[in-house]
């Protein structure tokens, strides 16, 4: 039935309930009413039954005793009395007189009026006294009157009412019948008509029966009302703002009521709507604010739905969109990412994912899209930073390395040659210092521009560190092929640059080698042609070497050990190992050496001469050297913090390390960050290391001084020699090779060379540190000659820092053992 | 014989444009061979075919014939979701023939 009707027909609900209400209530009355009519009716009856009895009663009192007294009297002229009263009563409607037999004597009033002109004929007492004894009485009502038990029977649907009474002998005529006292002689049967005895009840029972059903009426009215007031009202109020909540007006409020029941439910559905309420602008905020783009579209693709950022996202207004087509997302697994017209006009990406879901009730999608142009754009330029050289933009080292190995791929696939070129600029570092960084990145860029102008734009030209490029010729013919672009390049770097405060002219160094003849992975190739280069300085700068034969040999061997080395620096297998230096005479402990060892885990230590040399060729020795700094400081601050004073540690510093353009930056960083203590590290460096570039070394050697960083002249003596070179450093001491010091017991020469070489140390006022002592005879012989300090095994074995003996101070001259290398 | 007509709205020669112009004609050349005819639409060359059409984003392609019409998104790199997508179900049917076509027909 409820679904029969619309739903949005006003007062449907309302009606009916109270419609029940009022049918539940009408029935509840008419119950009430019918069974107290009920109730009425029979007392009704009773009532008028009684009444009719209580005037029979009054009736048949009066007439038993005048029949009795005319019976017995026999006396004719008082029945007219009797009658007279009788037909007094209208309610009788026949009077008869029944004989023991049941047969009517005097059936009526007429036959009653026979009996009286019966009677006045014949008296009673005159009638003859039967002989036979009495008949018997006849029906069992009849008999149960006639014992004496009056009964009354009242028939309600013919109206009438009857009663039998027994007709006795009266003492006075006992005897004249022939029965005794106790026996009836008949019986007097008087039927009458309730009618006038129920008109009489039923006006009163009218009257109270009216005022019953008023009252009940006018209580089931006032219940009404007040159910209706109270309960229906309040709640059509819940279900008018239900409705509206429903609509999506959740700004509609139940008025307040006091704290029933009903009050509360509304109370309780007001808070329900305001949280909803507070929920939903939540929601709907989060959505609108949201920087996700959101569209819910159907099953076709066409938006049902889209957000503030999806409509800024796509470059239209919210309006638009819906209902448009967006077409069905086809998502590889969860994302995939699609292209976008941007709020400002431009092409963008949008990261999309697909969620289903429902709308109005339908199967729908969430397509929540995200800009990720920027982000792309980002990882896109930090892809590129990775690969490329930030002042000049080409490739770096990764990404060359990257490109070789595919060029070498390709070429091997069909059959192509390809040349590597390995290009180191001469003096740049002069550059660098002397004007500045600024005209060194300058400078930079126009090599690049000339490197570029050089060789094809098929060519690959990359830079390697600071002043080195690489150059990929792919397809090129032969070694000569090769050479002469080599040549070509060197000749275009060449002309002078005109960079903005200076005019410069590049000088570069090139190494070439060449796929496949001088090696088949581009490791191998760009050793090869750095090596190349490198032989191509050694024989003067400032020109292009390929690759030779000879190199190769040593160059595969190397190339292993380099491996073995690149392995060493990152699996930490190097070591620094100290080496005590004593005062001559006293033997007073006066500094450390720092030396660096390799600990092969299968081989045990590497000669540091197999090792360091490769170290220097291949550039390792930048950070390896870096790294030895590092320690020492470290092991100084240990010993420190464990309360041994050592006074200085000495570090060996490369030709190579010393030429590179940064040692000195280098090692200002690490007195910044590892707290190297400058006036507690001497460097020690090799006459060859400082003859390369003299102007360069002093420049360098001045700048470390200036640090408070002592510097050592080592292994003196084997190098160049010169005593103007030795005027010219800015050094703080002098350290004699092992070679002299070896022979100075047995020969003559020797001795004779130490004490020059002192002399002249002395001279310039530089003290002398003589290397090897390996036996007492050479330690007494030293400081008799004025050598004013030792190290060698005769004093200690170089050894871990953790071997606090070594480090004692003041652990004397002791004998040692008869090893003789170090 | 049924034909397909469809276009493939990109934006722009990217490399993203240029995948998904790959991967749809790899997917109708193994699946219609010659009996399609596609329409490739630069929404930068042609801004005004794009806002007929009511592109909003790229790649979208619309299959025109046969009906019904029908509207994906995406990279197409994805042969089944593809056809699916387009509503022409020859997906495990190892090859597409002509009553296929035909049945598309009306």
């Amino acid at each position: 039935m409820a679904l029969g009707l619309p739903l949005r027909l006003p007062f449907h609900l309302p009606f009916r309930l109270t419609a029940r209400f009022t049918v539940i209530l009408s029935l509840v009355l008419a119950l009430l009413l019918a069974l107290g009519g009920a109730t009425l009716a029979v007392q009704y009856r009773q009532a008028v039954i009684a009444a009719k009895k209580d005037e029979l009663r009054h009736l048949e009192l009066g007439l038993l005793a005048s029949l009795h007294t005319l019976m017995n009297t026999g006396k004719a002229g008082l029945i007219q009395d009797w009658l007279g009263e009788v037909r007094s009563h209208q309610g009788l409607t026949r009077v008869t007189i029944l004989g023991r037999d049941g047969e009517p004597a005097f059936r009526d009033l007429d036959t009653l009026r026979r009996v009286n002109d019966y009677l006045d004929q014949r008296s009673f007492q005159r009638a003859p006294r039967p002989q036979a004894a009495p008949p018997p009485l006849a029906q069992p009502r009849f008999r149960q009157a006639l014992a004496g038990d009056r009964t009354t029977q009242v028939d309600w649907a013919s109206d009438r009412m009857v009663r039998l009474l027994p007709l006795k002998q009266a003492p006075s005529c006992r005897g004249c019948h022939g029965y005794t006292d106790a026996e009836t002689l008949g019986v007097l049967r008087l039927s009458s008509t309730l009618s006038e005895a129920r008109d009489r009840v039923h006006g009163a029972y009218l009257e109270s029966a009216g005022f019953a059903a008023l009252v009940v009426l006018l209580t089931g009215l006032a219940a009404f009302l007040l159910v209706r007031r109270e309960i229906l009202h309040p709640l059509h109020r819940i279900m008018t703002n239900a409705r509206r909540w429903r609509d999506g007006d959740l700004d509609a409020r139940v008025p307040d009521r006091p704290a029933d029941e009903i009050g509360t439910l509304g109370r309780i559905l007001n808070d329900m709507a305001a949280r909803l309420e507070r929920q939903l602008h939540e929601t709907r905020n989060l959505i609108a604010q949201s920087r996700t783009g959101m569209v819910v579209i159907d099953a076709e693709g066409t938006i049902l739905f889209a957000n503030p950022a999806a409509a800024r996202l796509m470059n239209r207004p919210r309006a638009q969109l819906t209902g448009s087509q967006l077409g069905v997302p086809l998502v590889d697994g969860q994302k995939t990412e699609i292209q976008i017209r941007r709020g400002n006009g431009e092409s963008g990406v949008a990261e999309l994912s697909v969620h289903t879901t429902e709308w109005d009730g339908q199967p729908a999608h969430l397509v929540t899209f995200h800009d990720v142009t920027e982000r792309q754009q980002a990882e896109a330029d930090a892809r590129h930073r990775a690969l490329h050289d930030a002042l000049t933009g080409l490739p770096n080292r990764v990404r060359f390395h990257d490109l070789l190995e595919r060029a070498i791929r390709r070429a091997a696939a069909q059959g192509n040659r390809l040349a590597v070129l390995f290009i180191d600029l001469d003096r740049f570092k002069e550059v660098n210092d002397t004007l500045g960084h600024a005209a060194g990145d300058e400078l930079l860029r126009a090599v690049t521009r000339r490197l570029r102008e050089a060789v094809r734009d098929t060519d690959v030209v990359a830079r390697m560190s600071g002043d080195e490029f690489t150059i990929l010729l792919d397809g090129i013919g032969d070694r000569d092929k090769a050479l002469d672009v080599a040549e070509k390049v060197r000749r275009h770097l060449a002309e002078p640059a005109e960079l903005s405060s200076q005019t410069l002219t590049p000088v570069a160094t090139i190494g070439v080698s060449l796929f496949p003849e001088d090696g088949e992975d581009a490791d191998t190739l760009l050793m090869r042609a750095d090596t190349a280069m490198y032989h191509a300085k050694e024989a003067g700068r400032n020109c292009a070497h390929a690759f030779a034969a000879d190199q190769g040999e040593a160059a595969s061997r190397r190339f292993r050990l380099e491996k073995a080395l690149q392995r060493a620096q990152a699996n930490d297998e190097f070591r620094v190992f100290y080496q005590p230096q004593v005062g001559l005479p006293g033997g007073e402990r006066k500094g450390l050496e720092a030396l660096l060892r390799w600990e092969d885990p299968v081989d045990g230590l590497v000669s540091p001469a197999d090792f360091i040399p490769l170290l220097e060729e291949t550039g390792m020795i930048h950070e390896v050297g870096e790294w030895v700094f590092r320690r020492a400081a470290a092991d100084l601050r240990q010993w420190r913090e464990a309360g041994q004073a050592v006074d200085r540690v000495w570090v060996n510093v490369s030709a190579r390390q010393l030429a590179a353009d940064d040692l000195v930056a280098r090692l200002d960083r690490l007195i910044r960050e590892d707290d190297l203590a400058p006036e507690h590290i001497g460097i020690e460096l090799t006459e060859s290391g400082v003859a390369g570039d003299i102007a360069h070394s002093v420049a360098v050697l001045n700048s470390l001084r200036q640090r408070g960083f002592q510097i050592a002249m080592d292994d003196f003596g084997t190098g160049y020699s010169a005593l103007t070179f030795l005027r010219q450093l800015p050094i703080d001491e002098v350290k004699i090779d092992r070679a002299f010091v070896q022979g100075i017991t047995e020969n003559r020469e020797d001795r004779n060379l130490i004490r020059a070489i002192i002399a002249m140390a002395h001279g310039l006022g530089l003290p002398v540190l003589a290397e090897g002592v390996e036996t007492a005879d050479q330690a007494e012989l030293l400081a008799a000659e004025g050598c004013d300090a030792a190290q060698g095994f005769y004093y200690a074995r170089p050894g871990p820092a953790d071997e606090p003996a070594r480090l004692r101070p003041g652990a004397g001259p002791r004998p040692s053992g008869t090893q003789q290398e170090q | 014989m049924g034909k397909y007509a469809l276009k493939l709205y990109v934006t722009g020669h990217t490399p993203r444009s240029q995948q998904a112009i790959d991967n749809l004609r790899g997917i109708l050349e193994a699946e219609f061979a010659d009996r399609y005819e596609l329409e490739i639409i630069d929404v930068l060359d042609k801004p005004q075919l794009a806002e007929d059409e009511k592109i909003l984003a790229t790649p979208t392609l619309i299959k025109e014939l046969p009906p019904p019409l029908r509207r994906v998104i995406g990279d197409l790199s994805d042969r089944d979701q593809v056809l699916l997508g387009l509503d022409l179900r020859t997906v495990g049917e190892g090859q597409p023939d002509t009553s296929d076509g035909g049945s598309h027909h009306d």
